[in-house]
């Protein structure tokens, strides 16, 4: 714990980046709690309300209090990018130890088939995919995972390779202890730093392909609403009722840039060229 | 010391080259970092391999212990071809043969604790009671306070760092330790004390040692023959005494030499 905190003392953009995701988590999952209205019950005789202190973001069409709306809202973008982001990491971490430890043909198929995946345009083709009506939140939470974990196991692939040459890994081999152990107590306890850093990269630039899915009406369906899904309501009208857009607008670009925070504090203290981490 | 025993370890026409196919290695002939090597070392017995920076040694080692392919030549370890054993055969070899190398701090797990990396490398035994017992008494046979098992490598100094490497090398009971230059990043006393404590566990166990090492009025304090290395090659070989006091070669000279044996009795 006190660890921790020392962490978040040695790097701004860290602090600030754990400062913006906090409020913003906390405004998700307690914020539909204490709210006294209902994300989706619809008042149409508080139609397009201005901000005010009953609706301090004011109500979209259906006179449903945006400020309950978007934290609802955070709510359903963080599970799927979190979650997303945890299978995708699961994957990768696999194909890339897989790969780096064990080599030869194994390694230069799986390669293959991370250049294959990236090649394919993620956006475009998660786009086909739901719309073609895939669109249960499980599906979309799938299509982003496996369109997610190539470059997560890039990244563990090559830092293997490097670690798997360390005298350490060298004198646990030569103990004759398996496979599975120098693997998992060897290699990744000493891989972890910039898997962490792009596993937080990773959860942002999810939220962004989620909120862009659901803005073109393709990820989270109605009932449910995600950022997305918001962003996308304030096009009815997006002058007379500015409130919608530029709210919702403003909550996805800071969550991006408080993980993006994160992200980059983490790298600064965790690469092992620059800084040091005990 | 058996010298009329079978070797141990038996290395013939070692060739080691870095360089994986590839069309300039087709024309030109592969460039070989070890070149048609051959030794022997019998149980009980320290064979020394000396020679400036970059002859080769390393590469020996890593051959021996079955890190590296060799391009050709074998291996004979206790009667078996190490290059030609499958995985699980190598591994179970494995635990005969156990490195020290030089840099002490690398070869330590730094996310490990000590006593997790020491107790580690008795995964042979399962009984808790017995392995606590085990390591209780390596750690004391290699000088160091039981109190540095919670410590991580970090936390250690440079000294203890290579007594717990030894302490390693020793816990799985091997008959061969190669020792890659396992001194030279340590002062002097720890120099004296290490030596000291190395050839007491050769008596203790009947092990053999491999020495590499560029300091040969260290090597000569421990070791039975020594061998000369250079760029490749192992240009002279022989008891101890005979390399010291009647080397053959110049370049042996020019090392003994170098190396003030023959003023400083002890090194
Ligand atoms: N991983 C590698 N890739 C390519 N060449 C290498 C590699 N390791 C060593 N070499 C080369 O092989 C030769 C022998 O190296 P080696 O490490 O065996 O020497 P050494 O005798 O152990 O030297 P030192 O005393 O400096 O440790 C050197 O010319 C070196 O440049
Ligand atoms: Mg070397």
């Amino acid at each position: 714990m006190k660890g921790l905190i020392n962490i978040l003392h040695s790097d701004r953009s860290l602090q600030l980046g754990v400062i913006i995701i906090s409020v913003i988590c906390l405004f998700s999952i307690l914020g539909p709690l204490l709210s006294p209205y209902h994300y989706n019950t619809q008042n149409l005789s508080e139609s397009f309300q201005r901000p005010s202190w009953s609706h301090p973001l004011g109500t979209d069409f259906f006179g449903r209090d945006l400020l309950t709306r978007l934290m609802y809202g955070g709510r359903i973008t963080l599970t799927v990018a979190f979650s997303a982001t945890l299978f995708a990491v699961i994957i990768g971490t696999i194909v890339g130890l897989a790969s780096g430890f064990i080599g030869g043909w194994l390694d230069r198929i799986l390669m293959r088939l991370v250049d294959i995946l990236l090649g394919f345009p993620k956006l475009f083709v998660i786009l086909l995919l739901v719309g073609m009506g895939y669109t249960s939140l499980g599906l979309v939470v799938t299509f982003l995972a496996l369109f997610s974990w190539m470059e997560i196991a890039r990244i563990v692939r090559s830092d293997v390779w490097v670690a798997k040459e360390q005298l350490y890994v060298k004198s646990a081999e030569a103990l004759g202890l398996r496979r599975r152990r120098i693997i998992f107590r060897h290699i990744l306890p000493n891989i972890t730093g910039p898997l962490i850093v792009s596993t937080v990269l990773l959860i942002s630039s999810l939220i962004l392909i989620e909120s862009s899915l659901s803005f073109l009406g393709l990820g989270v369906q109605p009932p449910n609403a995600s950022w997305g899904t918001i962003l996308n309501e304030g096009r009815v009208d997006p002058v007379g009722a500015w409130w919608i857009s530029v709210f919702s607008g403003i909550i996805i670009v800071t969550c991006v840039i408080g993980f993006n925070l994160i992200g980059d504090g983490l790298r600064n203290i965790l690469d092992p060229k620059t800084g040091k981490k005990t | 010391m058996q010298f009329n025993s079978p070797p141990l370890l038996e290395v013939k026409d070692l060739c080691i080259s870095y360089r994986k196919g590839g069309i300039s290695s087709s024309i030109k002939g592969p460039v070989c970092a070890v070149k048609g090597v051959s030794f022997s070392v019998k149980p009980g017995e320290t064979y020394a391999i000396v020679g400036e920076s970059g002859s080769g040694k390393t590469s020996i080692a890593m051959s021996v212990i079955g890190f590296l392919r060799p391009l050709t030549g074998t291996i004979f370890f206790m009667n078996k071809n190490i290059w030609e054993l499958d995985r699980s055969g190598l591994r179970r070899l494995r635990s005969n043969i156990q490195p020290v190398f030089q840099n002490s701090g690398a070869s330590l797990n730094p996310r490990m604790s000590a006593g997790k990396i020491i107790s580690e490398a008795f995964h042979a035994i399962v009984d808790e009671h017995e392995k606590e017992k085990a390591l209780i008494d390596l750690l004391r046979s290699v000088g160091l306070d039981r109190e540095i098992l919670r410590r991580f490598p970090h936390e250690l100094s440079g000294g203890q760092k290579q007594r717990l490497n030894i302490a390693r090398a020793l816990a799985l009971k091997p008959r061969l330790i190669i020792l890659d230059e396992p001194l030279s990043s340590q002062d002097l006393s720890t120099r004296a004390q290490l030596i000291h404590l190395l050839s007491s566990f050769k008596k203790a166990y009947l092990l053999s040692y491999i020495l590499i090492s560029h300091n040969l009025s260290l090597v000569r304090l421990i070791s039975d023959r020594i061998a000369i290395m250079k760029q490749g090659v192992f240009i002279e070989e022989g008891a101890t005494e005979q390399i010291i006091n009647n080397p053959s070669n110049n370049y042996t000279k020019v090392l003994i030499e170098a190396s003030n044996i023959k003023n400083v009795k002890t090194g």
